[in-house]
């Protein structure tokens, strides 16, 4: 309790001080004049009138933009003197020029030439809570990416745009579920327990991204760690968005503090510009389509004696790699012992099925999206209605989202303005079980060999068995009926005050609020036997999730010049956030007729769930930058924070960061001499700072709770402790980060090259550590480990071409990631297991996070396949505690399976490519996006080979392998060959290609649009799955790269016309 | 400039509402800290549920783990789909049974929490109100912390007897005394108090605490070879008490859950695995209770979600007295009790396990009675997770050996306890 008085104590008297300085603002003004200053602002290259482009009064809330002629008007209430007027457009350098007020009333500027900016260091961009800054003085890189580059985005979820837009982002679609979820990692994952995604902050508001498991509750989740389904930034529509920057690491994130280890990105979505109302309307059409179909079994044979015509025997399944035949022993099997005895080597004719084909639609979708925006100097309004629904390529899936955003800004004078905005959004989506079981679409379609007709029905129309204790792939489809819906507000207020020339104080309030409904519904199968883990008897549930948080932020900024040399900004803030949580469950099986909801269940076959949980966290920071002539820029910052997730001890964290910034190019010998005019840009910059992961475990991880349990026994209840201990003591994760860049531009700012590397340390990493069962818990929750990432991120920008027809704009980015994990206490030469049920990701000290340690194939020593004496293929054995292989009299290997690390799902390099092509009218954008340095666990590879439906298994039906040799490899003689499931993932992807028809003026419009938009269109890899690009644990940032039964990222076509009036 | 004055006010006030609304503490709505649960008395009544709970409940369990690995390591059980690895690795056996797997592992983590939890009820029992209930939870606690280190002995040459870091390892010989000391001195409490009827009612009485712990205690004792003990221990169990950990539709016989009823993991071996000179005699009544699939393929003590299964049974008290007088050499007193177990009918044993057989008639000799006697355990304690014992205890053919009846001796010592104990002993080769 003590240090929370501390911490009231220090709030207090923020209070008093802040409350000192309002009292302060009756300050007395010098006498003060009306000046209307008049001008126009062009395009130095092409003489071009610039709309748009705003012009103000340095230090002085004036402030004004340029109509659709380049002409603006300037009101101001100011004492006479010299003041400086900044005119500015995104993509342009920025303009100062002095202007003398004196008494003349009316003020007529020459035209004002701004020059265009490849470097884009004047852009103003936002750095923190109500913080903005120009790039230049940054010590760090921000990168950023504005409603224009993502116009033709044809995705409904707005973290799409970050993929081959903003350097050092890894973005994966990890399911291709038309609502499907995205991850992103900023320069590398940089926590094991507390997640690797970035902090969301959508107009001030901290928005939760969160992906959360309200269907699929029955779903074998394998394991650790799976958060398949949706990520909730998709109640975002990227129509919405006005721009977007994001920050990467810990040496511009410490301002965010405790939150922002993973970094952060700032959406800023749409608001009102001056002018008459303006109504924009567009709509699209959009087809998908499965990519890449998965290469099956063609041959007609299977392996077997079968025991009746429709293959519904017991024998009748997996005949491939196991005799489960009751007669075997009557009649055994004459191939190499495997399952149930020696494996048959007979064959008999079958039909064989693609039954991708039954599966898989061509998916139709619509976006549809209404916006008016206008307002006049005091007062603007944007407002926006949007309807998307897409089907899924899945028969009987889709995401459908209904939005309204409004926000109105409203100035009073030139000293106070507020900002409001509202954002609702209804999300919902009908889905099929995700991929971590066998009865999801696409495992039951892996999970059984094809020989069956899954579309043949019985006389009272229902679905036929297919393989023994497997579910027909039609069934799920056509029967079970799964949805979610999310009804989400976010609001914010932002309320500005300019009491002093250089002065400004914020106040935000932001308030993110979701509530989360999922139900499930899987009939009764009209056939069997059908294995119960798959619910034959039916299954219905219903889970709700309910999010509730608060965000308060207090800044106070003052600027001012020292002299005439030096500036200075100060900046104070204060941060407080509150989050409250709730979840509820409760699942029920053995369904009675008619009925579709919970309501039908016989059996409540586990406890029904509710959990609920508070958070607060706190923060003050102070952020000092001096400049030095417009081209020395320094900047110290520091955060304390706290986070009631902690103990008492370890809860109030300090955050520290500097920054410099050197525009080498803004000294005079350099634009003045003959340098300048080749070399345009010359600007350096470093940073260094640290930021934490204050949310990083659960609400009441830190202590050993118990769970209370339910048994039919005494009073039917009692407390089972928690085989993963607390520990009080434990500290927050800490990410310091070093980077260093370069901005350069060349050649009339023709040719930009942009360069960062950067190093994070993450240390105190905190995960479940496993314990020595006899210490009394099988985990404990601990700062056991330490990682690091580094890396580089280039991005070169040229426009090779630029006349007013014609302009050619080409961009190449490419960033390299490696991570390690440096340490990791007690973890052994193997690791830890990060994923169970079979998987092999894994922690290990020296290596990336999540490493696919495996059972390897024995080689001899020429690298080529060391056989059983029976001809099959077999794992490598020795010490599994050193690693050393081991050879028998026999050169056969003997001792432990052995593991060693055979990939990474990481990346260590990603790159894109981006074209941009505009000829008079038309318009052509083509990005290639690459991903390379990693591999991918293709599950599917592994049940469709032990089925006998893959090509492997064809090969072994041909005679080209030996028999036995899919048992082998899957682990039916002997321990499962996991190399062979390890596949690269490298691809380069046509990621979208969009052709656009500008019309202009057209018939009462005032512009006309027509597009069409690619997205997905084709991937060059080796991967023998749908797509390299996938991840059937959804958003689990641990993890990675695995592929078992997910839905594959369309291809799609959209067409799209915007119109506005 | 009006309404600018206004707003200030609105700033002040929501820097008040900062400095008030900042709360940093929250309690836990949902569950409550281990220390909470010890230093309750009603909390230590839920924890010996508790341990009950984490001993029987799942797949990660005791119960399931002894007895698939039991089953899977002599012959009991055959795996239905080799897709799961684990499993196919202990049927397998040899060097197939890695130090990781996932069933070994859940057995042995699984005996050290209960240990733990055991141990956490014996050190805490002062807290209850009364001797009686103090009485109560030391009981349970012994019986728990018995039946775990008796397990761990069944299934490693070593054991660890008491929880902690960097924990030693004991023989499992002196795992076993630990276990029997536990069992008697939980006897004699349990003689010299009066646990109230109330206390029974809030833990449950399904298990009966004195006949348990004779009934563990002769267990042991014949596994470690005391075997006049072991005869009086087993003969002062009535056959007529049941002592059975109990489920239902929510916490689920974990066999039939877990494995039987999905037709996807392991089954039953025709004949009980047992063939020659062992193979059960057609007309055994234990055939059809432990053999014969019911709905949703339940068999033997696992019918469904809600069968209970006992903690000990009466046929092994009796099988316990023969085998004693056996390796005694008294041989006619072996046949007596063996015999009782053949002529045990369905109607006559408490859990309707009855071989309802004629009475012996092979050689007089010890091995012969001998090995009658472990053609009886492999039967009527089918799928009780004693079989990796007795087939080591008769000296069975094992692993690598011709005609071999088991694939394993002992399992390897799961590698999360060597990563962080440094006194974890090497592994056995088989």
């Amino acid at each position: 309790m003590k240090k929370y008085f501390t911490h009231l104590k220090h709030l207090k008297s923020w209070t008093l001080v802040m409350s000192l300085t309002f009292l302060a603002w009756q300050g007395v003004y010098a006498q003060q004049l009306q000046y209307v200053i008049t001008g126009r602002i062009t395009d130095q290259a092409t003489g071009e009138s610039l709309a748009g482009a705003t012009v103000n009064i340095e230090n002085t809330g004036f402030a004004t933009a340029t109509d659709i002629e380049g002409n603006f008007t300037l009101t101001a209430k100011l004492a006479p003197g010299s003041y400086k007027v900044i005119s500015r457009l995104v993509g342009y350098s920025r303009m100062t020029q002095t202007v003398e007020l004196g008494n003349q009333s009316n003020v007529s500027l020459d035209i004002i030439s701004l020059n265009e900016d490849l470097m884009k260091l004047d852009e103003v961009v936002v750095i923190g809570p109500s913080m903005v800054s120009e790039r230049k003085t940054l010590g760090n890189s921000i990168g950023s990416i504005d409603a224009g580059q993502i116009k033709d985005l044809a995705s409904p979820n707005p973290l799409s745009a970050l993929s081959g837009r903003t350097p050092g982002a890894i973005v994966t679609q990890n399911s291709g579920d038309p609502g499907g979820g995205f991850s992103v990692f900023l320069r590398g994952p940089s926590s094991i327990k507390g997640g690797s995604q970035p902090l969301f902050i959508v107009d001030g508001v901290i928005a939760s991204n969160s992906s959360e498991n309200v269907i699929n509750r029955n779903a074998d989740a394998m394991g650790t760690s799976f958060a398949a389904g949706q990520n909730r930034m998709v109640d975002i529509n990227p129509a919405d968005i006005e721009h977007i920057e994001v920050i990467n690491g810990g040496a511009a994130a410490a301002i965010y503090g405790s939150l922002a280890s993973n970094g952060v990105v700032l959406i800023t979505t749409k608001r009102g510009s001056q002018g008459k109302p303006r109504i924009t309307v567009s709509s699209s059409f959009s087809v998908s389509e499965l990519r890449k179909r998965l290469e099956f079994n063609d041959y007609p044979f299977r392996f077997g004696i079968p025991g009746d015509e429709r293959l519904s025997t017991v024998g009748d399944r997996l005949t491939m790699i196991a005799d489960l035949r009751p007669n075997r022993v009557a009649n055994p099997g004459t191939g190499p012992a495997s399952l149930g005895g020696p494996l048959v080597e007979d064959q008999y004719a079958v039909t064989r099925y693609d039954y991708q084909d039954n599966l898989f639609r061509t998916a139709i979708g619509t976006e549809n999206f209404v916006s008016i925006t206008g307002g006049n100097d005091q007062t603007s309004y944007y407002g926006s209605v949007s309807y998307t629904n897409n089907e899924g390529i899945l028969l009987n899936t889709n995401f459908q989202r209904y939005g309204a955003r409004f926000r109105l800004d409203q100035k009073f004078g030139t000293k106070a303005k507020i900002s409001t905005g509202l954002n609702y959004t209804n999300s919902s989506s009908k889905d099929m079980p995700n991929g971590n079981n066998f009865f999801s679409p696409i495992s039951t379609m892996i999970i059984i060999d094809n020989v069956w007709d899954i579309t043949e029905r019985d006389a009272s129309g229902n679905l036929l068995h297919v393989e023994q204790q497997r579910v027909n792939p039609l069934s799920v489809l056509e029967t079970f009926d799964i949805t979610q819906e999310t009804n989400r507000l976010i609001g914010d207020v932002k309320a500005s005050f300019y009491p002093l020339d250089g002065l400004a104080i914020d106040y935000t309030i932001g308030l993110d609020t979701y509530g989360l409904l999922g139900n499930t519904f899987q009939p009764r199968l009209p056939y069997g036997p059908v294995a119960a883990a798959f619910f034959p008897d039916g299954y219905a549930a219903v889970a709700t999730s309910n999010f509730f948080a608060v965000n308060h932020d207090w800044v106070a900024s003052y600027q001012k010049n020292i002299n005439e040399n030096i500036s200075s900004t100060t900046t104070l803030g204060a941060q407080l956030i509150y989050r409250k949580q709730s979840f509820t469950s409760i699942e029920g099986r053995d369904l009675q007729p008619f009925i579709q909801t919970i309501g039908a269940a016989r059996n409540f076959f586990t406890p029904a769930i509710e959990s609920r949980n508070e958070v607060s966290i706190w923060g003050y920071f102070l952020q000092q930058t001096f400049g030095y002539k417009d081209y020395l820029f320094l900047t110290l910052a520091g955060r304390i924070d706290g986070s009631s997730l902690f103990g008492q001890e370890q809860r109030n964290q300090f955050y520290p960061k500097v920054g410099l910034s050197f525009v080498l190019s803004d000294l005079d010998f350099w634009k003045n001499g003959g340098l300048g005019n080749a070399w345009n840009t010359m600007k350096f910059r470093a940073s260094y700072g640290e930021s934490g992961n204050l949310t990083g475990i659960g609400a009441f991880d830190r202590f050993t709770n118990a769970s209370a349990v339910l048994l039919p026994v005494g009073n039917g209840g009692g407390f089972v402790p928690n085989a993963r201990l607390g520990q009080s003591d434990i500290s927050p994760e800490r990410n310091k980060e070093f980077e260093f860049g370069v901005d350069m531009s060349f050649l009339k700012n023709r040719l930009g090259v942009q360069f960062t590397y950067y190093k994070q340390q993450i240390d105190d990493l905190i995960l479940d550590r496993t314990l020595s069962p006899s210490e009394g818990g099988s985990q404990i929750v601990q700062n056991a480990g330490s990682m690091q990432n580094s890396g580089i991120e280039l991005m070169i920008t040229a426009s090779p071409i630029r006349t007013s027809d014609f302009r050619w704009e080409t961009t190449f980015s490419f960033n390299t990631y490696k991570n390690r994990v440096t340490r990791l206490i007690n973890s052994g030469r193997v690791g830890i297991l990060l994923r169970g049920g079979g998987g092999t990701q894994s922690a290990v000290e020296g290596h990336p996070l999540g490493v696919f340690v495996a059972n390897y194939y024995a080689r001899n020593t020429d690298g080529s396949l060391l056989l059983s004496p029976i001809g099959l293929p077999q794992i490598e054995r020795g010490n599994d505690a050193t690693g050393e292989i081991l050879r028998n009299q026999s050169g056969q290997p003997t001792g432990d399976p052995l593991r060693k690390i055979l990939g990474s799902p990481l990346p260590t390099y990603n790159a894109a490519f981006i074209n941009e092509f505009s000829y008079k009218k038309f318009s052509l954008r083509v990005q290639f996006d690459a991903l390379g340095g990693f591999q991918v666990y293709n599950w599917n590879k592994l049940t469709s080979n032990n089925v006998g439906a893959s090509p492997l298994s064809e090969r072994e039906l041909r005679g080209e392998l030996p028999r036995g040799w899919n048992a082998a490899v899957g682990g039916f003689i002997g321990p499962r060959i996991q190399e062979e499931h390890i596949e690269d993932g490298d691809f380069i992807k046509l990621r979208e290609i969009a052709f656009t028809y500008n019309v202009g003026k057209f018939s009462g419009f005032e512009n006309l649009d027509i597009s069409l938009v690619g997205r997905n269109i084709f991937s060059i890899d080796n991967y023998t799955g749908f797509d390299p690009e996938t991840n059937s644990a959804g958003q689990a940032d641990n993890v990675r790269g695995d592929d078992f039964g997910n839905v594959p990222i369309p291809r799609l076509y959209q067409l799209k016309i915007t119109a506005s009036f | 400039m009006k309404n600018m004055k206004n707003i200030k006010y609105l700033f002040l006030i929501t820097f008040i509402w900062l400095s008030t609304a900042c709360e940093s503490d929250f309690p836990n709505p949902n569950a409550p800290t281990i220390e909470e649960v010890v230093n309750s008395p009603e909390g230590l009544q839920g924890l010996i549920i508790g341990t009950q709970f984490r001993y029987t409940i799942g797949a990660a369990s005791s119960l399931y783990a002894s007895i698939t690995a039991a089953g899977l390591s002599t012959n009991e059980l055959r795996v239905l789909n080799a897709g799961n690895a684990d499993i196919a690795a202990l049927e397998l056996g040899g060097d197939n049974v890695a130090p990781n797997n996932p069933v070994v592992t859940n057995l042995w983590t699984n005996l050290n929490l209960v240990r733990f939890n055991a141990e956490k009820l014996i050190e805490n029992a002062n807290v209850m109100p009364d001797a009686g209930r103090r009485a109560g939870v030391q009981i349970y606690g012994h019986l728990f912390k018995a039946l775990a280190l008796g397990t761990m002995a069944q299934f490693w040459e070593q054991a660890i007897i008491q929880t902690g870091p960097n924990a030693a390892f004991v023989t499992r010989n002196a795992a076993l005394d630990e276990a029997i000391s536990l069992l008697d001195a939980a006897s004699s409490l349990l003689a010299t108090s009066t646990i109230p009827a109330s206390f029974n009612t809030q833990v449950g009485s399904n298990i009966n605490l004195d006949n348990s712990l004779k009934a563990l205690s002769a267990r042991y004792n014949l596994m470690r070879g005391n075997y006049a003990t072991a005869f009086s221990k087993a003969s002062s169990v009535s056959l007529t008490s049941q002592s059975r950990f109990l489920f239902n539709n929510v916490s689920q016989n974990p066999i039939f859950r877990s494995s039987l009823t999905t037709n996807n993991v392991y089954d039953v071996k025709p004949n009980f695995g047992l063939t020659g000179a062992l193979a059960p005699n057609p007309s055994d009544g234990r055939i059809a209770f432990y053999l014969t699939a019911q709905a949703g393929n339940g068999k033997g003590f696992f019918l469904g979600d809600a069968t209970s299964i006992p903690l000990y049974l009466p046929g092994e008290m009796l099988l316990i007295m023969a085998e004693a007088k056996a390796r005694l050499d008294e041989l006619p007193a072996a046949v007596i009790e063996l015999n009782k177990v053949l002529a045990k009918t369905a109607g006559t044993d408490v859990y309707g396990v009855g071989a309802n057989l004629p009475a012996y008639n092979g050689a007089n000799t010890q091995t012969a009675i001998l090995e009658e006697i472990y053609r009886n355990r492999c039967i009527e304690l089918f799928m009780t997770g004693l079989k990796l014992e007795d087939s080591r205890r008769f000296g069975r053919p094992g692993f690598g050996q011709a005609n071999a009846e088991r694939t394993r001796n002992f399992y390897p010592y799961p590698v999360t306890e060597r990563n962080s104990n440094p006194n974890t002993p090497d592994n056995p080769v088989n």
